[in-house]
């Protein structure tokens, strides 16, 4: 309600000039005087007005004050306002003052005495004022206390010299299950374990003016809860906030626990690691050696003693020699693999179109190629040139090696483009393959050919696989038996620079 | 001990790869004057003078050493390292000959200063081909200061 600059005064009389009097006498900075000329033109505009004081005239026709007073008595809305009676007969108000020793009543005697009507006005009014003041505060007060009850944080009081609880909100009982009377004058010690009452009672010798602490506290059923305590001190009183922590503190063990324990996997995952590379490099070293010696002597035999051997002989040396030799190249294929894994990327801007012709150019200098190659326009992409070569030769060498018995083979280098990423695709004119084995494609060991047909380890696009997934790309083929087969390798598009170009479908 | 001068010391300590390994250079007249150690301890031992080895004339060093690189006792990085510290036998042009295609065993070869790290190949017809040109490479093409 907004504050009013002028205090209202009401007065009612049938007389013109007895009102005008009154005002005369009155008259005052802050007041402002509303008239009524009979009882039910008052109780309109007390309905209406904000009325502070009633000068009410006892003799009226119709009805008389009295009665208007016993109506604004028993409202409650007008309960309060202050009436001064005003009566030319002495005698009668004693008996008719009766049902008015409640509240602010007064009476004055006509002819009025100036002084004394100011005095009893002003009285009056200051104290009716002061009342509705005090209902004001109340009413914060109240609201406050309201506000402090019903939040979930414990708020307390407690006195730094006896550290015991002066005054503690509604909280204690719904967060510790104890009545506020059960706390009120008991210790904070009594509720604390050893290093929580250590930590308050060392904050007790402490002068600082704010602080916040954690702690365990006891709750009556024997459980004990965390607390965040925020305290403002203040002459010798602690006021603190206290918030129930308890879940947050079980979800800090949670994840110190799951840290703990995602650090002993890595040290697990390392150790694998570990035996890993020295597994593959036991199997570089130690399983090549002997693989050298069946070979060698298989070789060495047929050498020296090609005469003494009769066909079959020859031919079964011949076979250990060349066993022995697709053992070696498989190891250097799997431990090529291997080592992808561990090797770190190294990111810079790379040519396709230069990577493409330089892995073309190295593939095709031994063995000459029939194929139509085309190499169309194909984006810069960031990556790392050396492992991008292997994906584009191993993908050319494959396209090569299955196109190579077409009357007419043909290969294209292209690319496409999305919103993310750059799509690269080497597709060919050759064998093709069944689509229902398209998840074994990327494998390593699994071949969809067999070893008589096309040579190969089943290694190549299983290395395709591992470098672009570590680039962040990804691989797929679509395919088609005799009619071919496309391979496609994805790029994350390098954020520093947009590419503006229009690329074909395959 | 004999102690003729030598033009190729061979640390190796799988028979079957020094035996092979010699006939690549007996095939190309390389093998007349070749010494087979089985570890690095002797071929320390043979190179620096010391124990059975003491009798030995310093001077008469091997043109080449080739190394092999995991033996047991003292391996082929461990004897590069000896070698190439002692400013006697820095000169001399070490080999290092090996299953191992690791990338780290390469660059520890080469930070202890090897002259050549070759991979044994698997097939025999590669491995004697790599053999030739190594000893070919290093007997006949290569100068190293006269001493």
């Amino acid at each position: 309600m907004p504050e009013r600059e002028k205090t209202n005064i009401l007065i009612v009389d049938d007389k013109a000039k007895n009102i005008f009097a009154l005002e005369e006498v009155l008259a005052g900075a802050g007041r402002n005087f509303i008239r009524a000329i009979n009882g039910k033109e008052a109780l309109k505009i007390v309905l209406n007005e904000e009325i502070d004081l009633i000068i009410l005239d006892v003799q009226m026709p119709g009805m008389d004050g009295f009665e208007v007073a016993q109506i604004l008595k028993s409202h409650k809305r007008t309960r309060e306002i202050p009436i001064i009676f005003a009566s030319a007969e002495r005698k009668e108000h004693q008996s008719m003052m009766k049902g008015f020793e409640e509240g602010a009543v007064d009476y004055l005697y006509k002819p009025l005495d100036p002084a004394i009507t100011e005095a009893k006005v002003s009285v009056l009014l200051q104290l009716h004022l002061q009342k509705k003041e005090l209902v004001k505060k109340n009413l914060i007060l109240e609201k406050h206390s309201l506000l402090i009850n019903n939040s979930a944080d414990l708020i307390c009081i407690i006195n730094v010299r006896t550290l015991q609880f002066e005054e503690a909100n509604q909280a204690v009982n719904s967060m510790l299950g104890y009545t506020i009377e059960e706390f009120r004058n008991t210790s904070i010690l009594s509720y604390l374990d050893a290093e929580g009452r250590l930590t308050v009672e060392n904050l007790s010798q402490s002068d600082k003016e704010k602080f916040s602490f954690e702690t365990r506290v006891y709750c009556k059923d024997g459980s004990a809860r965390w607390l965040n305590w925020n305290v403002v001190s203040k002459d010798g009183l602690w006021f603190a906030n206290s918030r129930d922590i308890t879940d947050k503190k079980a979800a800090d063990q949670e994840i110190s626990q799951l840290n703990a324990e995602l650090k002993e996997n890595i040290t697990q995952l390392e150790a694998t690691n570990n035996e890993l590379e020295s597994f593959s490099y036991s199997v570089s070293h130690d399983l090549r050696a002997p693989l050298r010696s069946i070979n060698a002597y298989a070789r060495i035999i047929l050498d020296d003693h090609y005469d003494g051997l009769d066909e079959e002989l020859r031919r079964l040396f011949d076979i250990i020699q060349r066993n022995a030799n697709k053992m070696g190249v498989l190891i250097d294929d799997l431990l090529r693999f291997s080592r992808l894994g561990r090797r770190k990327l190294e990111k810079v801007p790379v040519d396709l179109v230069e990577l493409t012709q330089r892995a073309l150019k190295d593939l095709t200098e031994h063995n000459k190629s029939e194929a139509d190659i085309q190499i169309g326009t194909l984006p810069s992409a960031e990556g790392d040139p050396a492992l991008l070569y292997q994906v584009l030769l191993n993908l050319l060498s494959n396209a090569i090696k299955y196109s190579a018995k077409r009357p007419a083979p043909k290969i294209t280098i292209g690319a496409l483009e999305n919103e993310n990423e750059l799509i690269y695709y080497v597709k060919d004119n050759g064998t093709g393959f069944n689509m229902d084995y398209v998840h074994r494609l990327f494998s390593v060991f699994q071949r969809l050919h067999n070893g008589n047909e096309f040579e190969g380890t089943g290694v190549g696009l299983a290395i395709v696989q591992r470098i672009i997934a570590k680039h962040g790309g990804r691989v797929w083929a679509e395919g088609e038996p005799d009619k071919g087969a496309t391979f496609f390798f994805s790029l994350p598009r390098p954020a520093t620079e947009k590419i503006q170009h229009n690329y074909g479908n395959p | 001990m004999e102690t003729r001068k030598i033009d190729i010391l061979l640390v190796e300590d799988n028979p079957d790869d020094a035996d092979l390994t010699i006939r690549a250079l007996k095939k190309n007249g390389l093998a007349s004057s070749i010494i087979h150690l089985q570890d690095g301890e002797e071929a320390l031992d043979f190179i620096f003078c010391k124990g059975v080895y003491s009798d030995r004339v310093f001077e008469e060093m091997p043109k080449l050493l080739i190394l092999d690189l995991k033996m047991p006792k003292v391996d082929g990085i461990e004897v590069l390292r000896q070698v190439k510290s002692d400013s006697r036998t820095r000169a001399m042009p070490v080999v290092l000959f090996t299953s191992s295609s690791e990338e780290r065993d390469i660059t520890k070869s080469y930070q202890s200063g090897v002259n050549s790290y070759i991979v044994k190949p698997v097939e025999f017809e590669s491995f004697v081909k790599v053999v030739s040109n190594l000893g070919l490479y290093w007997l006949s093409l290569n100068q190293i200061p006269h001493r």
